[in-house]
């Protein structure tokens, strides 16, 4: 089967991949706020005084306990859109696998939260502070366990590199210019300032190089948590053959970059590295969603 | 219009528009397991934690 992929694989890589872009947060950040503390500078008072470690705050990343509160929002918002499945034995059987595939990652002791939205669109999320969904049009296609866990271990990347609270330190920054709504307005008016409306930055594209990093991390935390590491690039190809035009895949392939550029990369990151490593699919042990 | 029935898509629209929803947040939070769970969940599969390196990005190895 591997074979098959690989040729797949190889395939999706002809198509002309573009080449990959900076990613330079920090630099960014950096230029914002010399320019925050420009517009700061020239009103301050003494009554003022706070005004430039404020602006540094704003510079620094946000604590676990920030982050948590943010992606609790935002996860709530979500479920508004799309409430979980109804079937706790397929929730927990989500969170047992999703855990297993977190435990392999750099943030282990995050509390975890996994979950399958009623959906009929093929997407996952990821929200910062370890909340994670698939949607049901989504797990309904999963052949195996290993694929579900393909699938979780990307969104366990996202989370792990914080690459959507990055946009939304993006955003934190960009604000600054509003401070005065940060004084007056409450932490829940703040909160939502900082994530916009509704579950919106699950709307937002990430920087393609981050899809493809969290796409060559899912794979390692796959193999690390003993699967068929290859669970992953499956699901990619067969997410590739639905129609551009469908539906389902109208906001996954909005905000991500094609299958077949996908699997053309990780395709180039492998090599020849996972010859040798195999492991279960455990298809049996798939949990099947009611119809 | 409320949608209240059905399994549609998920939309920017809809995401834009969505309104918190805090007892499905304390359902899926509810549902959350330990790692020590998750672990012998894993046994149970027969799968076994192993080291692998992360992959570098294909750029870097030119």
């Amino acid at each position: 089967m591997k074979m098959g992929i690989r040729y797949m694989v190889l395939l999706a890589a002809l198509c002309g991949l573009s080449t990959a872009q900076g990613f330079d947060l920090k630099q960014d950040l950096k230029k914002k706020l010399e320019e925050a503390k420009q517009k700061v500078q020239p009103a301050e008072t003494p009554s003022d005084a706070a005004a430039p470690s404020e602006a540094q705050a704003l510079l620094a990343d946000f604590s676990v306990d920030e982050e948590i509160k943010i992606g609790r929002q935002i996860a709530g918002n979500l479920l508004g859109a799309s409430p979980l499945v109804p079937d706790e034995a397929l929730q927990v059987y989500v969170n047992k696998v999703g855990r297993w595939v977190a435990s392999q990652s750099e943030r282990p002791d995050l509390a975890w939260h996994f979950g399958v939205i009623e959906s009929a669109d093929i997407n996952a999320f990821a929200i910062p502070g370890g909340y994670v969904f698939l949607t049901r049009g989504l797990y309904q296609r999963l052949r195996n366990e290993a694929e579900l866990a393909g699938v979780l271990a990307h969104e366990v990347a996202h989370v792990t590199r914080k690459h959507h609270l990055k946009i939304l330190q993006k955003s934190k920054l960009l604000d600054i210019g509003a401070k005065a709504l940060g004084r007056q307005a409450g932490e829940h008016d703040r909160l939502r300032n900082l994530i916009g409306s509704g579950a919106e930055v699950m709307a937002r594209s990430l920087d393609k190089d981050a899809e493809y990093e969290a796409d060559r991390m899912g794979v390692v935390l796959a193999g690390r948590a003993g699967y068929d590491p290859f669970g992953l690039p499956v699901v990619l190809q067969q997410v590739g053959q639905v129609k551009k035009d469908d539906t389902a895949v109208a906001l996954l392939f909005k905000t991500h970059p094609h299958p077949d550029a996908r699997l053309g990369q990780l395709d180039l990151a492998i090599g020849q590295r996972f010859d040798d490593l195999s492991g279960p699919t455990l298809e049996s042990r798939l949990y099947r969603l009611r119809p | 219009m409320v949608a209240t029935t059905g399994i549609r898509g998920l939309n920017e629209e809809e995401l834009k528009s969505a309104k918190f929803n805090e007892a499905e947040l304390k359902r899926v939070e509810a549902w959350s397991v330990s790692a020590a769970e998750a672990q012998q969940f894993a046994a149970q599969g027969k799968l076994s934690a192993r080291p692998l390196e992360y992959l570098p990005a294909p750029a870097a190895q030119r």
